[in-house]
């Protein structure tokens, strides 16, 4: 074994210094009883720093554009929000990616609320409670069944993502009544398709939504 | 799985502070290693998993997140022996993944028992990896160990299960331990890339060891604790002279109410020596330390441990609060807590093993995941091993340490996982 003359201590590995006081280690080597591992350093992905640096980019230039033309207005902000946005919905999606449902549920109410702060910075013309929430409200619900079906995601956590999606689906039922909501199509389809939903998990499921909501809400 | 064990239960009353708590830096994981003497064989020592797991029905479990609160689930995720491919104590609790909460691997002579602290404490992994040394050298010596009846960990599932806190909590105010409330000298420096943990093992004679503390008249863990401290004490700089050093020392519960419990049955008491206040000497450290750990093992303070996170936890007003507003005061609870003290050690123990086993083992090792400097160590028959764990790169403290064992004329043997990059 290898041995440092200024510790006094034997040392483990076949090292040339000592791990404690870095001098040069005397004698043979013998195995140490960790392995030696690669550098756990994770890189960025690339097409990553592409994109960021792209949206970088483009900000800048229709920045300084829109300094050489201000008799149009503010134009340049609406590039920058949306950039912003973007980056939002897919930072979310990159930092849960480990989780597809759990990120589907996120995303859906993180486009809801972008879409409702756009449409009343833009003026509210009611696009977002109209089209964009029932849509992707259903859009999400579709998707998490098929993804039970496809992927083995864990029919607890399904119960839970899905409640979630539904009971926001149900939400829309209220702007419905308060007369809100100016086209009534798409979110008469949320409605019901939440409502179908909700009834399908109970009746086929009941005991397992009993249970998972148990769970869940423990004190 | 035939029959479920359980389906799901609350997290015990010390491990609801460990899933938000918990962080790529300091992932409350600890390992525990057995050394053999033969190269390990994965295919035995997989099915002596396999076998080890249904004794311990904590250790199938994953946790989720509740509204109110995290639980575990059992399920049917089976682990998988593999050779050691990340560094030590990694994290294993991802609050978006759901994996088991504990992991074994191997290197060479040396099995890996990796536990993030949730699910168990120390003496509970230790009680598994026993299990599961004994059960794979069963395997591997067939001739010689065949005969060899079970282990003498024999819980019943309901046992290794029990929440000990709430069974040993008498819900009575008692006198609150008075903690130091002067500034904590706080231990800094250059921490490691990619929150990698600096472990630093060394290996001493129990016999020597022992003879030293004997002579000091003190026990084991009060004197390592006391050559911490005179290690830390050697890196302070001059204006922090004034600020006391305060470890914080695990007890283990179960040696004070009877407990066969694998879950956490553990509580923390804080000892500490005050340099402006007293010489410095090693002496005059152990009769300051000998005062304390008297004290903190008192029965009055050790039913203050079992129930202070039982008052915690029962308040109506800590219940209602949802998950997510909980974390974070459980976070800034815990930060506030760290911040009164300089480092930890954790003597685990004696390590019991049936005699016909003595030839194929050659020790076990023991450290955890921190985000400052923490000692572990347990002793195995003549081989005492203490580990230091740390988020820091320099090793002074290490040095020290070892540096007055091997000044007392103890030999030490040294290993670490860091490597140098040339």
């Amino acid at each position: 074994m290898k041995y440092c003359e200024k510790c006094k201590v034997s040392v483990r590995g076949d090292r040339e210094r000592c791990p404690l006081c870095n001098a040069v280690l005397q004698g043979e080597p013998e195995p140490s009883g960790f392995p030696e591992l690669p550098d756990g350093h994770r890189q960025r992905r690339l097409w990553i720093s592409i994109l960021a640096l792209a949206s970088v980019s483009a900000c800048i230039v229709c920045l300084l554009l829109n300094f050489l033309n201000r008799q149009y207005g503010p134009w340049s902000l609406f590039v920058l929000g949306g950039v912003l946005c973007m980056w939002l919905t897919l930072g979310l999606a990159l930092y849960k990616q480990r989780n597809v449902p759990k990120t589907l549920v996120w995303e859906v109410f993180l486009v809801s609320a972008l879409s409702v702060l756009w449409d009343y910075v833009t003026g509210w013309h009611a696009w977002s409670i109209n089209f964009v929430i029932p849509i992707v409200c259903m859009g999400a619900m579709v998707t998490l069944v098929f993804m039970f079906r496809l992927f083995s995601v864990p029919s607890g956590s399904l119960i839970v993502y899905l409640l979630v999606d539904a009971l926001l689906g149900i939400v829309q039922l209220m702007l419905l009544l308060t007369g809100c909501i100016t086209v009534l199509l798409p979110s008469l389809l949320c409605v019901g398709v939440s409502l179908m939903m909700l009834a399908a998990m109970l009746i086929f499921r009941g005991r397992h939504v009993k249970e998972e909501l148990r769970r869940r809400l423990h004190l | 799985m035939s029959h479920r064990k359980f389906q799901w239960t609350g997290l015990d009353t010390a491990a609801k502070i460990f899933p938000c708590t918990s962080g790529q830096r300091d992932t409350k994981v600890f390992r525990f290693v057995c050394e053999l003497k033969e190269p390990v064989q994965p295919q035995k020592l997989q099915e002596a998993l396999d076998q080890t797991l249904g004794s311990f029905p904590g250790f199938q479990t994953i946790i989720k997140r509740g509204l109110f609160w995290y639980y575990l689930e059992d399920t049917d995720k089976m682990p998988v022996v593999q050779r050691e491919y990340k560094s030590p104590c990694s994290q294993l609790y991802d609050k978006d993944v759901s994996n088991l909460l504990f992991e074994v691997t191997y290197f060479g002579c040396r099995v890996n028992l990796e536990v993030f602290h949730a699910i168990s404490d120390g003496t509970g992994a230790m009680h598994f990896l026993r299990v599961l040394i004994f059960r794979y050298l069963k395997r591997v010596h067939p001739e010689a160990l065949g005969g060899l009846s079970g282990l003498d960990y024999d819980a019943s599932e309901s046992q290794s299960m029990d929440d000990s806190f709430a069974r040993y909590a008498n819900y009575q105010k008692l006198p609150k331990i008075k903690k130091v409330h002067k500034t904590v000298y706080r231990l800094r420096g250059m921490r490691t890339m990619d929150y990698r943990l600096n472990v630093i093992v060394g290996t001493v004679p129990t016999k020597q060891l022992l003879n030293v503390s004997h002579s000091y008249g003190t026990s084991l863990t009060e004197l390592i604790c006391a050559l911490v401290i005179l290690a830390i004490r050697k890196e302070m700089p001059v204006k922090d002279v004034s600020r006391p050093i305060v470890l914080a020392v695990p007890i283990n519960l179960r040696n004070h109410f009877r407990s066969a419990s694998a879950r956490n049955f553990f509580g923390v008491m804080d000892v500490g020596y005050d340099f402006s206040q007293g010489d410095g000497s090693l002496k005059s450290i152990l009769a300051k330390l000998d005062q304390q750990f008297k004290a903190g093992l008192s029965p009055e303070e050790l039913q203050y441990r079992v129930n202070q996170y039982i008052m915690l936890i029962e308040n109506p007003l800590a219940r209602a609060m949802i998950l997510s507003v909980k974390d974070g005061v459980m976070r800034l609870g815990s930060y506030l807590e760290t911040r009164k003290e300089t480092s930890a050690v954790s003597n685990i123990g004696i390590v019991h093993m049936p005699a016909e086993l003595r030839p194929y083992i050659e020790k076990f090792e023991v450290f955890i995941s921190t985000q400052k400097v923490q000692m572990c160590c347990l002793t195995y028959e003549e081989k005492m091993t203490l580990s230091f764990s740390s988020a820091f790169l320099n090793t002074e403290i290490q040095k020290n340490f070892f540096r007055s064992l091997t000044n007392m004329g103890i030999p030490v043997e040294i290993d670490t996982d860091f490597f140098e990059d040339n």
